[in-house]
C-alpha cells in the first residue's frame, strides 16, 4: 500500500491516517516545500479549478477557511432610512441590502474604526430612492426596486481616485412596491471580514476535494468492460478496443457503485496531497485575486506567529 | 347641544393646535397623496377608494445591514 493514497473499499476507507509532522516521519521542510505544485485547471470569470498538489491538510484547509471568512471585501453595513412605506419592514430590508455584492477592490480602502467618521478612504455611499406609480391608464411603473437602483454618491476625490462604483449584479431584487410606497435611504459600504458577517466573504463557495485515483486490477475485457462502462454513472470508465479504460478519473464522486460486487477488479483511491480546490466568487474580486489574497493572509498569519514564539524563547524563563 | 358646537368652531381647538402640518395618508389603490381634515369622507380624491395607508412622520432611522 502506498503512504499517499487513502482506498475506498466496499465498507470502509482504508489507509487514512496522514503523516504531518516532520519529526514523526515525514518529509522535511525543504522536501515539501520543493515539491508543491499548482495548476489551473479551469479559469472563468466567476470560478477557478485549481490543483494543489503536496500540500498538507492542514494548509489546504487553512487556505479554504480564510478565502470564506478573512479575504476582505466592500459591503453596506449603515443604512440611513429617510422613508420606507412598503411592506417588507426596516430591518428585513436593511438585511436584503446589506447582502448585495459591490463591485469595489476592497485593497483600495482601508478598514473603518468604530468610532471613526465615513471618509472617502474607508467608505462607498449610495442613494436609493424608488417610488412605485400607478399611471392614468392603470398600469404601474416603477413596482421592482433593483439593486441597479442604487446610485453612487462619491465622496470628494473618489471619482478621480476610482473611478466608477456600482453593485456587482444590476437584476437583484430589493422590494417590490405596490402604488404610492416608497424607498429613500443612504447606503454605505465599509470594508470587512466574512468572519464578521458573511456579506463580506468574497466566495459563494470555497472548497476542495482530494484527487480521485482510480486504477484496474486486471485487464477488464470484453462484456465486463461493456458492463463497468453502464455501471458508472459519471462516465468513468469507457471501453477502447474491446478493454475497459479508466478515461475520466476526476469525474469520480465516490459513488463505489464500481466496486459493490465482491469479485470487482477496479480500485477506487484518493491522493492524500492532490487538494481540487473550487472557489466561486460573489464578483468583487477574480477567484485568482481569493486565492492570492489567502495566500497572503496565510502567510501573514504565519509571521505573526513566528514573531511571538521568537519572543517567548528569548524571554527568560522564571 | 349647538351652542356648544358653535363655541368650540370658535375657540382654538387641540386638533388645529397639534396638527399645523397636515398629515397626508397614501391611497392604497392608485397611490396619490391624500389630505384630511377631522370631518373629512375617507374618500381618495383620485380614484374613491376608501382604504389609506400611513406615511412615516420620522425623521429618518439608522439600521445596520445585517
Amino acid at each position: 500500500m502506498d503512504a499517499n493514497t487513502a482506498y475506498l473499499t466496499q465498507n470502509t476507507p482504508e489507509n487514512v491516517h496522514t503523516v504531518e509532522h516532520p519529526l514523526s516521519g515525514g518529509k522535511t521542510l525543504e522536501e515539501i516545500l520543493s515539491n508543491i505544485e499548482m495548476t489551473i485547471i479551469e479559469e472563468k470569470e466567476e470560478h477557478l479549478i485549481i490543483d494543489l498538489v503536496g500540500i498538507e491538510a492542514p494548509i489546504a484547509n487553512a487556505l479554504r477557511r480564510i478565502m470564506l471568512s478573512e479575504v476582505p471585501t466592500m459591503a453596506i453595513e449603515d443604512i440611513n432610512l429617510w422613508q420606507n412605506t412598503s411592506v417588507i419592514p426596516d430591518e428585513v430590508l436593511a438585511h436584503r441590502i446589506g447582502l448585495i455584492p459591490i463591485d469595489a477592490d476592497p485593497r483600495l480602502f482601508k478598514f473603518k474604526h468604530p468610532n471613526e467618521e465615513h471618509s472617502s478612504e474607508n467608505c462607498i455611499c449610495f442613494k436609493l430612492h424608488a417610488v412605485c406609480r400607478r399611471l392614468e391608464d392603470g398600469s404601474i411603473v416603477g413596482d421592482k426596486v433593483m439593486s441597479g437602483d442604487l446610485q453612487w454618491q462619491p465622496f470628494p476625490n473618489q471619482q478621480e481616485r476610482f473611478g466608477h462604483f456600482k453593485p456587482v449584479h444590476d437584476d437583484i431584487i430589493i422590494a417590490k412596491l405596490g402604488p404610492g410606497q416608497e424607498i429613500e435611504a443612504e447606503l454605505f459600504c465599509e470594508k470587512g471580514i466574512g468572519a464578521t458577517h458573511t456579506k463580506w466573504s468574497p466566495v459563494c463557495t470555497a472548497s476542495y476535494r482530494l484527487a480521485p485515483k482510480i486504477t484496474l486490477k486486471k485487464e477488464i475485457a470484453g462484456e465486463n468492460a461493456i458492463n463497468l462502462k453502464n455501471k458508472c454513472p459519471m462516465g468513468v470508465f469507457d471501453v477502447k478496443k474491446g478493454k475497459a479504460v479508466v478515461k475520466n478519473p476526476r469525474n469520480c464522486t465516490s459513488c463505489r457503485e464500481c466496486i459493490r460486487e465482491d469479485d470487482s477488479m477496479v480500485s477506487l483511491a484518493k491522493v492524500k496531497d492532490h487538494f481540487i480546490f473550487t472557489i466561486e466568487t460573489t464578483g468583487a474580486l477574480s477567484p485568482r485575486d481569493i486565492f492570492r489574497e489567502a495566500i497572503k493572509e496565510l502567510r501573514d498569519k504565519a509571521a505573526f506567529w513566528l514573531d511571538k514564539i521568537n519572543i517567548y524563547k528569548r524571554t527568560p524563563k522564571s | 347641544m349647538d351652542e356648544s358646537l358653535l363655541s368650540r368652531q370658535n375657540e382654538p381647538s387641540s386638533y388645529t393646535v397639534m396638527n399645523v402640518k397636515p398629515v397626508s395618508y397614501i391611497c392604497g389603490w392608485c397611490g396619490k397623496e391624500n389630505e384630511f381634515k377631522s370631518k373629512d369622507e375617507l374618500r381618495c380624491i383620485g380614484c374613491g377608494y376608501r382604504i389609506f395607508y400611513k406615511k412615516r412622520l420620522a425623521e429618518g432611522m439608522q439600521y445596520e445591514a445585517r
